[in-house]
């Protein structure tokens, strides 16, 4: 294995500020082997990759790529020298072509600095077939592209750099069951082609399925690798290394059980071309989840019962009482809440404190007359940071630098300060870290306790199967399935999720 | 599976070329209409007198447009334009030889432009700052070379870029099509058109594949400062010499001509052609209400009207198509 070796940093060292991010951190990569990188949020995983790629630079340590030792001064130089990093958020020109993208920074041309489209066109259609990727044509604009689509362009652009050394970072936390399912397939050819891949990732269950080495990182610090050749390792024993005490359960007891009284119901809702015929109810204290594909039409019902989308046909019922809403103005009225899945762009501000983000729905409640109150203002957040334990305790802080766990407490805190009914909350711990990801689930529970009507959109099965009393599952626009918690299992879901069941 | 994706590809090339075939409509229709209702609009000294009035804002928009699709703005040029104006003019009297004195007047323009770049790069505060601040610039050191006097000339080669005719046809008249062909092909067709728009649309994305997006961006103002050059020169010959008032509104008009013309203000993609259209149709609607003698105030609002009905109208289908 050993003349193998792609990668091998050694002895990394990092400080911030004075703070040691990382210390004395060392990691290495052999071809043709996928190797998972895990961690908490804010154990070292993004910084170690960062320095990989050339955007930090290390105190101490050195970085060796197939021998030869690397001094990365820049981003360009790590992608010179074969690593190329698959960020969360792409590194794509929307408004360009594939073929394009692909060919961004050494473009074919005929003469002169005049583009060679068509040649463009036609190579990166073979390379992408070549790598066996199910694609579209690469002449098509990426602005165009599903999620998915892009991110293999971004892959299919790193390799076509001729990096043998592939980061990626999250892959899967933006695409469905089904598409990661294409992915890990994709990245096993990519394996067997001799490229190192470095797997990072909060999904445990993936992490365990798809690697060969697990490193576990913990406080900046290098705890462990493991070996995963044969599937070996145990989940439970990850956990352990991951937060350094044994996490017994993330999910909590379920030590009530909802009243019987129906809070809100929908018939016979139909929006064209998004869902059909939905029709439920949710009882008072219960967490109902709604589970299915990206693109089922989860995301629309919901935000139709926030009045975000407007229905075509069908009623809602609160109290007994049919609804009508024109905006989320009107939801909120109601004691409607909405927490959309994507925190960054739907949810925060992110460049205003978090104390701020945490009083916008809720300005009444820290002013007189429409003149903000700092008093008030104080023990708004006192309480707030208090209950849901926000960290670090600074509501000045921008809301950029909390982590997402915590980011994720504040908007929550800011709708449960609205006192709602029902929450609907859309994928609330994607990309959140397995420690804030307990507390989240914690504290749903204690809300659904207190009697808050639950609704979570989710495609993560073991939450769904952890936290719901019950479960619709969605499929093309239309309910599938229903099941009790006692019902549940990943298999169901699954089948009935991609249509197989009736 | 091939031909659908062919099928999709061509709509989708139909699409993005929907705001130049709606342009070119509402251009038609306009003159159909000013035809029958404005006396003198469809007659050959008329519609030359349109694109003469074109000329000078096209060239100095498809600058703009190449600055705005990289995501920037550029509210100089009409000073810019006007010190190259300026310079020839003071060159030619001081007897300097005529391609000289149009070399160096056009090198003035360059420089602002290179200087836009540099200080917006190097600085990394937003174009719109710096070309504000350029702008006050140029305009003072006009004002300190000229103390606001004009600077008459009757250097025949330069009259004529600016009054000359080739038979019927006006000589400046003709810098539309040459600018646009040419701008147009840099843009579409050209590495460094490819490179303004991935700058433009995303630049991160745009570094790490290599491109060196502070020289784009240098380039492109530059680009945009030549051209002002060019039109500082073609202006001299239109009002018989420098006057430090030239630049008028040419920094508003050469941007709302962009964004009339389709060129999206967030930057990633443009149109040249949409530009030269855009131009045309705020200068075809003045035209017909000058002849329709409507007051002159009133020329403006509807200008105005006309940038935020076409945006509007784009916006509109936008969403219908959604």
């Amino acid at each position: 294995m050993e003349q193998n070796v792609l990668l091998s940093m050694s002895h990394i060292t990092k400080i911030f500020t004075g703070n040691r991010v990382l210390q004395d951190v060392s990691f290495t990569l052999e071809a043709g082997t996928i190797h998972a990188l895990i961690g908490e949020n804010g154990a070292g995983k993004s910084t170690l990759m960062k320095i990989l790629g050339g955007v930090y630079f290390q105190e101490e340590g050195e970085i060796c790529i197939e021998g030869r030792r690397q001094q990365f001064t820049k981003a360009k130089d790590a992608l010179t020298a074969g690593v190329g990093i698959i960020y969360q958020e792409f590194n794509l020109v929307p408004t360009l072509s594939i073929a394009e993208n692909i060919y961004l920074g050494k473009e074919l041309h005929t003469s002169r600095g005049v583009l060679n489209r068509k040649q463009m066109v036609k190579a990166a259609n073979e390379f992408m077939e070549q790598l066996g990727f199910e694609m579209v044509d690469c002449s098509r604009s990426v602005s165009a592209l599903s999620v998915a689509q892009q991110q293999m362009v971004e892959i299919a652009k790193a390799l076509f750099n001729r990096s043998r050394i592939l980061v990626l970072d999250e892959p899967t936390a933006v695409l469905t069951e089904k598409e990661s399912r294409k992915l890990f397939t994709m990245i096993h050819r990519l394996k067997e082609q001799g490229v190192g891949i470095i797997y990072i990732s909060h999904r445990l269950e993936e992490v365990l399925e798809l690697s060969d080495k697990i490193t576990v990182l913990r406080d900046g610090k290098y705890i462990e690798t493991l070996d995963n050749g044969r599937h070996q390792v145990e989940k439970e024993e990850l956990v352990r290394l991951m937060v350094g005490r044994s996490l017994e359960q993330y999910y909590p007891d379920k030590s009530y059980t909802p009243e019987e009284k129906e809070i809100l119901r929908v018939s016979g809702l139909t929006k064209k071309g998004m869902y059909r015929n939905i029709s439920f109810g949710l009882r008072k204290g219960e967490i109902l989840g709604i589970t299915g594909l990206v693109g089922a039409g989860r995301t629309e019902v919901v935000k139709t019962i926030f009045g975000a989308i407007c229905q075509d046909e069908g009623t809602i019922w609160m109290d007994g009482k049919e609804i009508r809403l024109s905006s989320p103005v009107d939801a909120m009225k109601k004691g409607i809440a909405f927490i959309p899945e994507n925190r960054k762009e739907e949810g925060l501000l992110l460049d205003r404190s978090i104390g701020d983000n945490m009083i916008l729905a809720n300005e009444k409640k820290v002013s007189r007359q429409g003149i903000f109150r700092r008093k008030l203002k104080h023990t708004f957040l006192d309480n707030y940071f208090g209950q849901l334990d926000i960290r670090p305790a600074e509501p000045d802080k921008t809301a950029r630098n909390f982590s997402g766990g915590n980011q994720q407490k504040a908007i929550i805190a800011k709708w449960i300060a609205t006192n709602p009914e029902v929450l609907i909350v859309d994928e609330p711990t994607r990309g959140i870290d397995i420690g804030a990801k307990a507390e989240i689930y914690r504290l749903m529970d204690m809300l659904a306790g207190k009697g808050l009507s639950i609704i979570m959109v989710s495609s993560e099965m073991p939450e769904i199967i952890g936290m719901c009393d019950r479960v619709l599952v969605m499929c093309e626009g239309e309910l599938k399935k229903e099941f009790t918690r006692e019902e549940l299992t990943q298999e169901k879901i699954m089948r009935a999720s991609s249509g197989l069941d009736g | 599976m091939k031909t659908e994706a062919k099928q999709t590809n061509r709509l989708a090339g139909l699409l993005s070329n929907h705001r130049e075939s709606g342009l070119l409509l509402i251009l038609c229709l306009m003159g159909v209409i000013l035809s029958f209702v404005a006396e003198g609009f469809l007659s050959v000294d008329n519609i030359f007198n349109i694109l003469k009035q074109t000329t000078l804002v096209t060239i100095i928009a498809v600058g703009q447009t190449f600055i705005i699709t990289s995501g920037g703005i550029d509210l100089s040029v009409g000073y810019s334009m006007t010190l190259s104006s300026m310079i020839l003019a003071y060159m030619l009297t001081f007897a300097v030889p005529v391609p000289v004195a149009i070399c160096l007047g056009i090198l003035s323009s360059v420089l602002v432009g290179a200087a836009n770049g540099l200080l917006i790069t190097s600085l990394k505060l937003p174009p719109f700052i710096i070309t504000l601040g350029m702008s006050n610039i140029v305009k003072g050191i006009i004002l300190v070379m000229s103390k606001g006097y004009i600077v008459s000339l009757t250097e025949p080669f330069i009259i004529s870029l600016g009054q000359g005719t080739i038979g019927k046809i006006p000589v400046m008249v003709l810098f539309i099509p040459i600018v646009a062909g040419i701008m147009g092909f840099v843009l579409n067709q050209t590495i460094f058109g490819n490179h303004v728009k991935a700058v433009g649309g995303n630049e991160e994305a745009a570094v790490l594949s290599g491109i060196n997006a502070r020289k784009v961006r240098v380039m492109i103002y530059t680009l945009a400062g030549l051209l002002c050059g060019i039109a500082g020169i073609i202006v001299t010959g239109r009002l018989n010499g420098g006057n430090p008032n030239a630049a008028g509104t040419y920094d508003m008009d050469s941007i709302a001509a962009v964004i009339v013309g389709g060129t999206s203000l967030a930057g990633g993609s443009g149109t040249v052609m949409g530009t030269v259209l855009g131009a045309l149709l705020m200068i075809l609607i003045r035209n017909g209400l000058v002849l329709l003698q409507v007051n002159m105030y009133w020329q403006t609002v509807a200008i105005g009207v006309v940038i935020i009905l076409v945006c509007a109208l784009d916006g509109f289908g936008r969403m219908k198509k959604d």
